[in-house]
């Protein structure tokens, strides 16, 4: 298979879990930057075009809270994980597990 | 600065209108935290190429705007079948209405010219299916937007009512051909509640004066026929009631085609100056009607071993 389909079945792949990383990264407030420094020092490798709007979208989904702060001369807005984002957090990291579990027993 | 400002004014012009100072404002942040994480925490230091480097990153303007705020599509994924669907239904009955008023100006006409007929179907098509598609796509982005018609589409269905595997289907081509005759039979029929008097004047044929007879009859076997069409069009699977009455219909067309070449022409020659045409015509319109019986028939001993079949 050539590398470009190779990508785009990865980049499916990688969608959801994303989210998932994403919320699970933001039990502690963080600004765009420290987020996405947060996860590539986790191992998770992902570019400011997709993480920043993703943040947004899922604060707009109600899953993370957000406030600008000022410091340092400059402002910076802070997401963290709702109350409703943590019970979603739960929910998909339950479900998560089941499939890592299931997908080793095929894999 | 200069570079991460016409930056941001170019993601803005993409963006809509209600979201621009709070999506700029964020990726301002973002785009500063970038650089001062390249410039050991100093952005006001950062020279072009390290600025340019971080932008191309960040991606097009273009790009950037439509992850920010991304466009709904006017049609969801889920929803295109149903729309092609829909379109490509109504396109027919859009060629349809075209052809029928092609050919209602044709009857108008002195003289046939095939140019300008077919000028007027394609005219006619064209000038319809613009605001037809900006309809069917308003339509479904509305009732999508709304989420009715994936409530519509997750309708209940039952496995035990799908037809059989070998079920015999009639076909589209010939319902929507004899929906077109019938209703051009029908407004050929009654022109003289359409056609201004002086244009039907000048017609070189005519109805005789048995039509007068003929009409009520002829339009509802018409107006019969043209009902089954429109079912058949909706309804494609044959059953044995639906068939035999499509045969049935046949059997009448067929004894009303050999009625009818027993007796006078209902068409005729109406402008004097033309009249030497008649015997050519009355003989053609002989011809015709066996001609029609006879294709009629075959398609009836095709449609009887179907039939059996059911």
């Amino acid at each position: 298979m050539d590398e470009k389909r190779l990508n785009k079945l990865r980049l499916e792949l990688r969608r959801g879990v994303l989210i998932l990383a994403v919320l699970g990264a933001s039990k502690t407030p963080q600004y765009g930057y420290s987020l996405r420094k947060h996860l590539i020092d986790s191992g998770i490798d992902i570019d400011e075009g997709t993480l920043y709007p993703l943040i947004r979208r899922l604060a707009e989904q109600g899953l993370l809270d957000s406030e600008w702060k000022h410091a340092e001369g400059r402002e910076r807005r802070y997401y963290q994980l709702s109350e409703v984002g943590s019970q979603v957090l739960e929910q998909l990291s339950a479900d998560w597990r089941n499939m890592n579990s299931s997908l080793h027993t095929i894999l | 600065m200069d570079m991460i400002n016409r930056y941001l004014k170019a993601v803005e012009r993409e963006l809509p209108e209600d979201k621009k100072v709070d999506i700029i404002r964020e990726l301002r942040a973002n785009l500063l935290d970038e650089i001062e994480a390249k410039t050991s925490g100093n952005p006001s230091q950062a020279d072009n190429k390290t600025v340019a480097k971080i932008l191309i990153e960040n991606g097009h303007p273009q790009t950037t705007a439509l992850q920010y705020a991304p466009l709904s599509p006017l049609v969801a994924s889920d929803d295109m079948p149903l729309y092609k669907r829909v379109i490509s239904h109504s396109a027919m009955v859009l060629f349809l209405f075209s052809l029928l008023m092609g050919s209602t100006h044709l009857v108008e006409q002195q003289s046939i010219n095939v140019f300008s007929f077919l000028y007027q179907i394609v005219g006619n098509f064209v000038s319809l299916a613009a605001p037809l598609l900006i309809a069917v796509t308003w339509a479904f982005y509305y009732l999508g937007k709304h989420g009715q018609l994936s409530q519509w589409q997750s309708k209940k269905w039952s496995p035990y009512e799908l037809p059989a595997e070998d079920v015999e289907m009639n076909s589209r081509s010939d319902s929507i051909s004899e929906v077109i005759t019938n209703v051009f039979g029908l407004l050929i029929m009654w022109t003289p509640l359409w056609m201004a008097p002086e244009v039907a004047n000048k017609l070189i044929l005519g109805f005789s004066s048995d039509m007068e007879h003929w009409r009520i009859i002829l339009t509802v076997v018409a107006a019969i026929s043209l009902a089954g069409a429109v079912y058949r069009l909706f309804f494609r699977y044959w059953t044995k009631l639906t068939l035999g009455a499509y045969i049935l219909e046949y059997f009448v067309y067929i004894a009303g085609m050999l009625y009818l070449s027993t007796q006078p022409q209902l068409i005729v020659i109406t402008n004097s100056q033309a009249s030497d045409l008649t015997p050519i015509l009355a003989s053609i319109l002989d011809y015709a009607w066996y001609i029609g019986a006879i294709i009629l028939t075959l398609l009836v001993i095709k449609y009887i071993k179907q039939w059996r079949r059911l």
